[in-house]
C-alpha cells in the first residue's frame, strides 16, 4: 500500500492555504491529494469535495486536455512544464472573485517525498497582468494608429531581414497588395529587381540622422513607382524592427526633373543673352534700384577709365550715379543722365536717351568722340533696376554730317537749275512779247498772247520751285493766286473785272502742278477771252475733298455757245484742256449754272509721299 | 572528442524524432493545425566550435529556450532560434489575427512553452527509450548572440555540445531552429553507453520505446 496521504504539518499547510497561488498536489495516479483555499475559491469545489478523487473525474474538461498530458508527463518521467495563457486560452475552469474567467498561468512539477511520486501544480493568476497589458497596448496603439493608419505614405514594418510584419492601409493601397499578402513576404515584392538590400539602407545612415533613399518601387501589376524610403530602427522586448516609410514621388520626381529641363533652359537662355550682350560693341550695365551695378557686358568690362562714356571705368557694385556725379568735365550731361536715372529708377519715369560729347581727352583718334546713352526700366528683373546703355556714336555722326553736307550740295544745283530753267523760259516770253509787238493782225498778236502766258504758267511753276525749300511739290494755292494777279494785270487791270481766288493750301507734286496750272491758265484766259462786254467776274477755287482735289473756275459771261462740245472743239485752249487732263488722270465737268460757265477739274491726289525725306532734308537745310 | 559511429548516430537521430514527433503532436494539439518537427542530422562538435558555427550562419541575434537536466547524463539542453525566426514561428503558433505587437508582448511565454514541450519530448524520450531518469529543470529564455548562449556558469573545456538542426513545418510556413545538448565528457560517455545498451535490446529483439505517454 502506497501512502496516498501526504503528511502534513499544521504551520507548513498553513503557509500553503495562505499563499496567493493555487496549489495543487496529485498522487502519481493523478488523485488529488491537496487542494488549498485560493484554488477552492477560483474553482468553486470545495477542498472536501475533491480530496482523494481522481482530477480528471472531477473536472471532466481537463480530460485529456493539454494539462492533462502535462500532469501525466510529469507523473511519468518527472520532465516538469509551463503552461502559458497565451498558448492555452483553457486551462482550469477558474472564475476570478467578480466572476470574470481567470486568465491563468501553470507550473507542474514532479515531487519525489521518499520513494512515493507525486505532481506539484501551480496555478497564478495573470488576469490583471493580462488586462493592464492590454490596456497599455491598446492605449499605445490609438497613438500609433492615429499616425500611421491615416498617414497617406505607405508605412511598413519588417524584420532585421526584411520580411515584412506590419503594413499600414496606405501600404496596401500604394503596392496592390492586401496587408496578409504582404505580411511574412520580403520587402523585395514590392521593390523593384536590383534595389539594394533592405537591411544595408539603414546602415548607411550617418550622424544618427535617417536620410531618405530614393528606390524604385513595383506595384503588384507591374507599375514603376518612384519611392523615397526613411528607415527607422526601433527595439521592442529585446527585438529588432525596421519600420520604413516609402513615400510615392513618383509625381515629385517628375516635376523635379522638369525643373531641372526648366533650369537648363534657363541657364541656356541666359548664357545667350550674356553672349549677345558681350559681342555687342556698346557698353551696357545693369542697374539695382539704388543705382548700383548688378552686371555689365564685355565692353563696359573691358573699357577702361578713359574710354569717354558717362562713368566709365565703374565696375560691379559701384554706385552709377556717384560714379556720374564725380565725372570731371562734361557736368551737365551727367546731371540730365542723373536725373533721368533717378526718375527712372525710383518713380518709374520715361526712358533716358541722351547724346553727348565723349569726355576722354584724348582726341588723337580723329575729332571729338559721341555716345548716347540710353536708358530703359527692367522692372521684370529680379532686382527691379534699369538696364543703361552707352552707345559710340561718333561714327553715325560723322557719316550724318557727310549726308547733310551732299544733300545741301544737291539741294543748291536744284535751286540753280531751276532759276536758270524760269530765266530761260522768261527770256522766251520776253522774245515772244518783241514779237508781238511787230505783228501787224490783232488775231496773231492774240496767239502770241496765249502762247505767252502759257510759257509764264510754267515759267511760275519753276519760280516756286526755287523760291521754296523743296524741289518735289509746289504750294498750288500760293501759285494761284500769283497767276491770277499775272493775268489780271496782263489783261488790263480793273476794266476785266474781278478774279477771286479761293485756294486752300494744297501742296502738288510737280508732275501734277505744272499740267494743272497750264489747265487753270486756260480755263481762267478763255473766260477772260469770252467776256462779250461786261467785265468778267471770275472766281477760281481750289479745295481737297477726301481723297480728291477740286479746281472750279466760274465766270459772269455769255456762257458756252449752244451745242458746245468739248471733244469736237478745235479751240487750242481746249483741246490743251483735254490733252493735259488726260496726262494727270483728271476729269473734266461743266457744272450747270445760272450765267456764265463753270468748269471743274477734279484730280485724285495720292497721299503725301516721301514725306519723311522732305522733313529730313527741310531740317538738314535748317 | 567524442565520435559517433553511424550506428550510434542513427540511434541517437532516431530518438530525438521520436521525441519531436511527440512534441509535434502536442503542438498540433495546441495551435489545431498539423505541426511536423524534423531532425534531420546530429553531429557532436565542442562548444566553442558550436558558438562559431551559429554565429557564422546567423546574423541577427538569437533566442534560446533553456532547460537543464540531471542524470545518469547531465548537462543544458537548448532550443534555438534567430530571432527573426523566433517571431515567425511565435506568429505561426499565436495566430495571424494578432497585431505585431501583441505577437512581440506574447512571443516569450509562447517560446518557453513551445520549447518546453520540445525538449521534454526529446530528453523523456531520451530518457525513457534509455531506461534512465532525469530531473528536468523549468524552461527559461535566453536572449543574445551565440556565444552568450553558450557561455556556461563553470568554465569547461572539455564540455562538448550534440547539435541537431530542426525544422518546423507549421502552418504552410517552414521555419529553422537548433537543438543543442551541452553535456561533459563523462555524461557523454554514458550517453553512448546507454545507446549501446539501447541497440543491443534492438538486436536481441526486446521491444523498445514503450510508448507511456
Amino acid at each position: 500500500m502506497e501512502p496516498t496521504d501526504v503528511k502534513r504539518l499544521p504551520w507548513l499547510e498553513g503557509i500553503l492555504e495562505s499563499l496567493d497561488v493555487g496549489v495543487v498536489v496529485l498522487d502519481r495516479h493523478g488523485r488529488v491529494q491537496f487542494w488549498n483555499t485560493w484554488i477552492e475559491k477560483a474553482s468553486g469545489v470545495p477542498s472536501a469535495d475533491i480530496h482523494g478523487r481522481e482530477l480528471v473525474d472531477s473536472l471532466p474538461s481537463l480530460r485529456d486536455s493539454r494539462l492533462h498530458t502535462a500532469i501525466r508527463d510529469v507523473l511519468d518521467t518527472g520532465a516538469p512544464g509551463v503552461l502559458s495563457h497565451t498558448l492555452n486560452p483553457v486551462l482550469f475552469p477558474l472564475r476570478c472573485a467578480d466572476g470574470r474567467r481567470m486568465v491563468h498561468n501553470v507550473l507542474i512539477r514532479p515531487l519525489a517525498v521518499g520513494n512515493a511520486h507525486y505532481c506539484v501544480i501551480q496555478v497564478t493568476d495573470v488576469t490583471a497582468v493580462v488586462n493592464r497589458e492590454r490596456v497599455l497596448r491598446e492605449q499605445r496603439d490609438a497613438r500609433y494608429r492615429a499616425i500611421v493608419d491615416t498617414a497617406p505614405d505607405a508605412i511598413v514594418t519588417t524584420d532585421t531581414r526584411g520580411v515584412v510584419q506590419w503594413a499600414n492601409g496606405a501600404a496596401t493601397l500604394q503596392f496592390g497588395y492586401r496587408a496578409n499578402e504582404l505580411i511574412g513576404q520580403s520587402v523585395s515584392l514590392f521593390l523593384a529587381e536590383g534595389s539594394p538590400d533592405w537591411a544595408t539602407l539603414m546602415e548607411r545612415d550617418s550622424a544618427g540622422r535617417p536620410e531618405p533613399v530614393e528606390l524604385i518601387g513595383r506595384k503588384r501589376d507591374g507599375t514603376r513607382i518612384d519611392l523615397e524610403v526613411s528607415l527607422a530602427r526601433w527595439e521592442s522586448e529585446g527585438r529588432s524592427f525596421i519600420t520604413g516609410v516609402l513615400r510615392d514621388i513618383t509625381e515629385r520626381r517628375r516635376n523635379r526633373e522638369e525643373l531641372k529641363a526648366n533650369a537648363l533652359a534657363m541657364r541656356q537662355l541666359a548664357e545667350q543673352t550674356k553672349a549677345t550682350l558681350d559681342a555687342l560693341p556698346a557698353h551696357i550695365a545693369v542697374l539695382d534700384h539704388g543705382g548700383h551695378i548688378i552686371s555689365v557686358n564685355k565692353a563696359w568690362a573691358e573699357s577702361g577709365p578713359d574710354a569717354g562714356f558717362l562713368g566709365d571705368g565703374s565696375a560691379i557694385g559701384d554706385n552709377y550715379l556717384e560714379a556720374c556725379a564725380s565725372t570731371r568735365n562734361g557736368a551737365e550731361h551727367a546731371d540730365a543722365l542723373i536725373e533721368g536715372l533717378r526718375g527712372l529708377l525710383h518713380n518709374g519715369g520715361q526712358p533716358v536717351s541722351i547724346e553727348y560729347p565723349g569726355l576722354s581727352a584724348d582726341k588723337s583718334a580723329g575729332g571729338p568722340r559721341w555716345f548716347r546713352c540710353l536708358a530703359a526700366p527692367m522692372a521684370a528683373g529680379p532686382f527691379g533696376g534699369a538696364v543703361l546703355m552707352h552707345i559710340d556714336v561718333t561714327e553715325i555722326k560723322s557719316m550724318e554730317a557727310a549726308l547733310r553736307k551732299l544733300v545741301g550740295q544737291k539741294s543748291t544745283l536744284l535751286r540753280e537749275v531751276n532759276h536758270r530753267v524760269k530765266n530761260s523760259l522768261q527770256l522766251v516770253s520776253s522774245l515772244l512779247t518783241l514779237q508781238t509787238m511787230s505783228l501787224p493782225g490783232s488775231t496773231e498778236r492774240a496767239h502770241f498772247q496765249d502762247a505767252r502766258a502759257r510759257i509764264d504758267a510754267i515759267a511760275r511753276v519753276h519760280s516756286r520751285l526755287y523760291q521754296t525749300e523743296q524741289f518735289q511739290t509746289i504750294e498750288f494755292g500760293s501759285y494761284l493766286n500769283e497767276l491770277c494777279a499775272d493775268l489780271s494785270r496782263a489783261s488790263g487791270g480793273g476794266t476785266l473785272g474781278e478774279i477771286e481766288v479761293r485756294a486752300d493750301r494744297i501742296d502738288l507734286p510737280i508732275d501734277q502742278a505744272a499740267p494743272l496750272g497750264l489747265i487753270a491758265n486756260e480755263l481762267i484766259t478763255n473766260a477772260i477771252k469770252h467776256r462779250g462786254h461786261n467785265p468778267a467776274n471770275i472766281l477760281v477755287e481750289l479745295r481737297r475733298t477726301d481723297h480728291a482735289l477740286e479746281l472750279v473756275v466760274t465766270d459772269q459771261g455769255p456762257g458756252l455757245p449752244a451745242g458746245f462740245e468739248m471733244r469736237k472743239t478745235r479751240s487750242l485752249g481746249m483741246r490743251l484742256i483735254t490733252s493735259l487732263t488726260g496726262q494727270i488722270a483728271a476729269t473734266v465737268n461743266l457744272m450747270p449754272v445760272d450765267r456764265g460757265t463753270s468748269f471743274r477739274i477734279t484730280l485724285t491726289v495720292a497721299e503725301p509721299r516721301g514725306s519723311m525725306l522732305e522733313d529730313s532734308a527741310a531740317e538738314f537745310n535748317g | 572528442m567524442v565520435d559517433l559511429t553511424d550506428l550510434e548516430r542513427d540511434a541517437l537521430t532516431e530518438l530525438v524524432n521520436m521525441g519531436v514527433g511527440r512534441a509535434a503532436t502536442h503542438l498540433s494539439r495546441m495551435v489545431s493545425d498539423q505541426v511536423l518537427l524534423s531532425v534531420p542530422s546530429v553531429d557532436i562538435v565542442s562548444r566553442t566550435d558550436a558558438a562559431r558555427l551559429l554565429a557564422a550562419r546567423e546574423r541577427t541575434s538569437l533566442v534560446a529556450v533553456e532547460q537543464l537536466f540531471t542524470g545518469s547524463f547531465s548537462g543544458r539542453a537548448l532550443l534555438i532560434f534567430p530571432e527573426t525566426n523566433s517571431l515567425e514561428l511565435a506568429r505561426a503558433v499565436l495566430g495571424s489575427e494578432l497585431s505585431l505587437e501583441e505577437i512581440v508582448d506574447l512571443e516569450q511565454d509562447a517560446l518557453a512553452e513551445i520549447g518546453n514541450i520540445i525538449l521534454n519530448g526529446c530528453l523523456v524520450v531520451m530518457a525513457n527509450t534509455l531506461k534512465d531518469s532525469l530531473d528536468i529543470s523549468l524552461p527559461s529564455v535566453l536572449r543574445g548572440d551565440s556565444d552568450r548562449i553558450f557561455a556556461n556558469a563553470e568554465p569547461n573545456a572539455d564540455e562538448l555540445v550534440m547539435f541537431l538542426y530542426i525544422d518546423f513545418l507549421i502552418r504552410s510556413r517552414s521555419i529553422r531552429g537548433y537543438i543543442a545538448l551541452l553535456m561533459g565528457l563523462s555524461s557523454l560517455e554514458s550517453l553512448k553507453g546507454l545507446i549501446h545498451g539501447f541497440i543491443d535490446r534492438i538486436a536481441s529483439g526486446t521491444p523498445h520505446g514503450t510508448d507511456r505517454r
